[in-house]
């Protein structure tokens, strides 16, 4: 008996190793880790099997299975040597080769040593009285001592390892740390030190089943990517083993005490452990034996049985999900009836006062629904109401009058929020205990669930209305801006049309005054004088004409700039050249350097029409015999056009005013005679620069002179 | 110059055809004049101008209108440049049009006195300086 239960271990062993081999292989056949774990759990395997069959010699004998045997635990130590070096993180390429070096050397060796020589195993023979031995050469304890060291190095390794990694891989090495010394604990004891002080070698197939422990842990280690706390699974395990020992120990050492005491029987040693490990069967099968058979006679006697937490999962989950008011009343409706077996449920909801009936369950008959009087009445006790309980009375006649079961207050603290109203079941049967107390549970969340979908109803349609409230605005807006963009338009036309109309007559006017100026005819010098006045006026109006016209443009952002690269000097020498009449007759100098010559990205037209302005404004603050300068200049990635003169300069209060419309100056000199100005000039040419990307600024000292300084983008 | 020369006058307002008729036959020209744009085309079509001084805004057939018949049927008989001479304002639409229909240069006439009205003229029809870049007129 015991034997046959020896060999079951082994050999049952021996496949769950096979078994784990496979599994980790087959999870990633690429990395090292999994493949030499595959290749250990496949000595493992060949380890158990071999112990099996030196038990049971069916094929060849004893002698050879033992040195297969002996030849896997030298395979297993080599491996165990190279897994410190892969597992949990590498170790660097020369100490795994070295690793393997070392490996292939012993295992090689042990091979020859063990086929070859009779130093390690000599013989096995059968003892009476211990059953099975092997006879162990004179090199063996050697080789233990080999093969410690080398495990040792490998225990290094780990250990090393242990203390460098983190996280999931410290948890990895926590698992291997138990199997390891569990395995080295129960590898050691029936292989070495029993055989060394004893001379027995029969407990040798105890290492053939405990090899498990190392390689059990090991898979799970490497398959499993989330891993519980090892604390747990130790203490569940000693736990557990705990109960088999004192289960076993009390049915053993009850059966004995019985059999001596009573029966007068001897119980075999194998009886008893066979007996024991029944017994030990039965006590852990018994919980999931019973619970199958549960489920079976409920089936037959609790056909309609549901399950409380099922079906208040079940609930919660609709209430949790739906938000909008139909679906989330249709689904619990739904689960109610699907579990409980009703016929017909209803559900009404309360809107400021007014009681709404929202939602029914299909197969509704005509008198189920209630009137407002009705609810009301039946909405006094707050409670839940459930027919067969109800005392005879009013209430009680609306029930029955309406086939009505179950009547379900849904109140959120105070206030009520709806009413549940359940018919019977279809059954016939009457509601239970258990029906009731679901109801009672459920009640009270689904109050706050229709709340909440209420809620989010009315948020909806507020969201619908602000939509539209903005969708006009903008409509306002899109039609307030387009009747200004028109309004600019007309503002536009009239001024084009209105200076055109001034313009005409101005240009007549001007004409016939140049010609009488310029007559042949010598005109008396009283009479040249005023009209040479008249003229000058004409002018000043055209130009005003002009300079509005400008000013409308640039206010209503019409003006349309194009930019073209040009050079600087033909411009400035062209504007030397027109203005060079007005100088002379005030005897001033336009000078005008031409050292540098540069090119800038401007309007043309523009530019000419600033520097005319600058340089016209400079000739009229510059008294006789002045002197005008025209310069260009670099100043960063702008070019600068300087006017300069020797005027009679700006005062520095005066400055803010300078460049804005009809900001004239107020020379309080008297000796200078008024000097003639739309006052638009300096306001149009600062607008101007900037629309081009450049900017006007001045720099002047009072009674020296004043600097206008043109900045512009470069080319 | 053997012969004088013709220029063509499209312009409603009166003073103004009377004024420019005056500076220019003083300055030696032969000056035609027409009212609006369907005189202005009738006297095209005969040809020989050596210069065309063209108003925009007019009734009848304003100047955009006449430039655009121009352009479509052009006038067997040959002519000179048209020169656009306005009171509007270079910005505006109108001329921005005008601009893109064949002519040669525009003028603003509140801007220029009879000298340089002469000058300008004189200029359209020799241009015997080396090409000065094409200024517009001055400012709109």
């Amino acid at each position: 008996m015991l034997t046959v239960l020896k060999a079951g271990a082994v050999l049952f062993v021996a496949f769950l190793n096979l078994f784990l081999g496979i599994a980790v292989l087959l999870r990633n056949t690429k990395k090292p880790v999994n493949r030499i774990f595959a290749v250990l759990a496949f000595v493992f395997f060949v380890w158990s099997s071999s112990l099996f069959f030196y038990e049971f010699p069916l094929i060849i004998n004893s002698l050879f299975w033992i040195k297969i045997t002996y030849t896997m635990v030298a395979s297993y130590i080599s491996l165990v040597l190279l897994f410190s070096f892969v597992f949990p993180i590498f170790s660097s390429r020369r100490l795994r080769l070295l690793g393997i070096v070392t490996g292939v050397a012993y295992v090689t060796s042990s091979i020859w040593l063990i086929f070859f020589t009779k130093f390690w195993v000599v013989d096995v023979v059968v003892d009476a009285m211990r059953g099975k031995q092997t006879i162990l050469g004179p090199l063996y304890n050697l080789w233990i001592g080999l093969a410690w060291l080398i495990t040792f190095w490998a225990v290094i390794n780990f250990f090393l390892k242990s203390r460098l990694v983190t996280g999931t891989q410290r948890i990895q090495m926590h698992y291997f740390w138990i199997g390891f010394v569990l395995f080295g604990i129960f590898v050691n004891i029936p292989d070495v030190i029993i055989p060394a002080i004893w001379n027995d070698t029969r407990y040798f197939f105890i290492s053939a089943i405990t090899n498990l422990f190392f390689s059990a842990t090991m898979a799970y280690t490497i398959l499993k990517h989330r891993f519980m706390d090892v604390r747990l699974v130790v203490a569940r395990s000693i736990a557990y083993f705990l109960l088999i020992i004192t289960l076993g120990f009390i049915y053993a050492a009850g059966l004995f005490l019985i059999s001596s005491l009573f029966t007068k029987e001897v119980t075999t040693t194998s009886d008893l452990i066979a007996s024991t490990a029944l017994a030990l069967l039965i006590a852990f099968t018994f919980q999931p034996v019973r619970t199958f058979w549960e489920k079976a006679t409920n089936k037959i006697f609790y056909k309609n049985h549901y399950d409380t937490g099922e079906i208040l999962y079940a609930l919660t989950q609709t209430m949790a999900s739906s938000l909008e008011l139909s679906a989330l009343i249709q689904n619990a409706l739904a689960i109610l009836r699907e579990h409980l077996h009703i016929s017909q449920a209803v559900v009404y909801v309360l809107d400021e006062g007014k009681i709404y009936l929202r939602e029914s369950s299909p197969k509704k008959s005509s008198n189920f629904h209630l009137e407002k009087q009705d609810l009301e009445k039946l909405h006094k006790e707050y409670k839940l109401l459930v027919f067969e309980e109800l005392a005879e009375d009013n209430i009680k006649e609306i029930f029955r009058q309406h086939q009505i079961a179950i009547f379900l207050p849904l109140y959120v603290k105070q206030q009520t929020v709806g009413f549940l109203v359940l018919g019977e079941k279809s059954s016939g049967n009457i509601y239970y205990e258990q029906d009731l107390m679901v109801l009672q549970i459920f009640a009270p969340e689904f109050a706050i669930a229709l709340q909440n979908a209420q809620s989010y109803e009315e948020i909806k349609d507020f969201n619908k209305t602000l939509q539209e409230e903005i969708k006009k605005a903008t409509l306002d807006l899109q039609q307030a801006n387009t009747k200004l963009k028109e309004l600019d338009q007309l503002k536009d036309e009239f001024i084009s049309i209105a200076s055109h109309e001034l313009r005409s007559p101005a240009s007549v006017a001007k004409n016939y005054l140049w010609m009488v100026l310029n007559d042949k005819n010598k005109l008396p010098t009283e009479t040249a004088s005023q009209l040479e006045h008249s003229y000058g006026a004409v002018e000043r109006l055209i130009t005003l004409i002009n300079d509005m016209l400008d000013v409308s443009r640039i206010e209503t952002g019409q003006i349309k700039i194009n930019p073209t690269s040009f050079n600087l000097n033909q411009l400035v020498l062209k504007i030397k050249d027109e203005m060079s009449l007005k100088a002379q007759t005030k005897q001033i100098e336009i000078a005008v350097s031409s050292k540098n010559n540069y090119t800038v990205k401007a309007d043309r037209d523009r530019v000419f029409q600033i520097l005319t302005n600058l340089v016209d404004n400079a000739i009229k603050f510059t008294s006789k015999g002045g002197k005008v300068n025209i310069n260009t200049q670099k100043m960063k990635e702008k070019i600068a056009i300087l006017v300069s003169d020797t005027g009679i300069g700006i005062k520095d209060k005066d400055m803010p005013r300078l460049f804005t419309k009809f900001g004239r100056l107020n020379t309080s000199l008297s000796s200078v005679p008024e000097i003639p100005g739309t006052g638009l000039g300096l306001y149009i040419s600062k607008k101007l620069t900037e629309l081009m990307g450049g900017s006007l600024r001045v720099t002047s000292v009072f009674g020296k002179g004043s600097v206008f300084i043109v900045l512009l983008p470069g080319s | 110059m053997d012969k004088k020369q013709k220029i063509l006058l499209i312009d409603d307002d009166t003073d103004i055809q009377k004024l420019y008729k005056l500076i220019l036959t003083d300055a030696g020209f032969i000056v035609d004049i027409a009212s609006d744009g369907a005189g202005g085309l009738t006297k095209i079509q005969s040809g020989g101008y050596d210069l065309v001084l063209l108003d925009l805004m007019m009734p009848n057939v304003d100047g955009l209108q006449f430039l655009n018949t121009i352009k479509n049927n052009p006038p067997r008989a040959k002519n000179g440049p048209i020169v656009i001479l306005t009171n509007m304002s270079l910005g505006s639409n109108i001329v921005r049009q005008a601009m893109g229909l064949g002519i040669e240069s525009f003028l603003v006439k509140a801007d220029l006195s009879p000298g340089q009205l002469v000058e300008k003229v004189k200029n359209f029809l020799n241009p015997t300086e080396s090409k000065e870049e094409k200024t517009t007129g001055k400012k709109d």
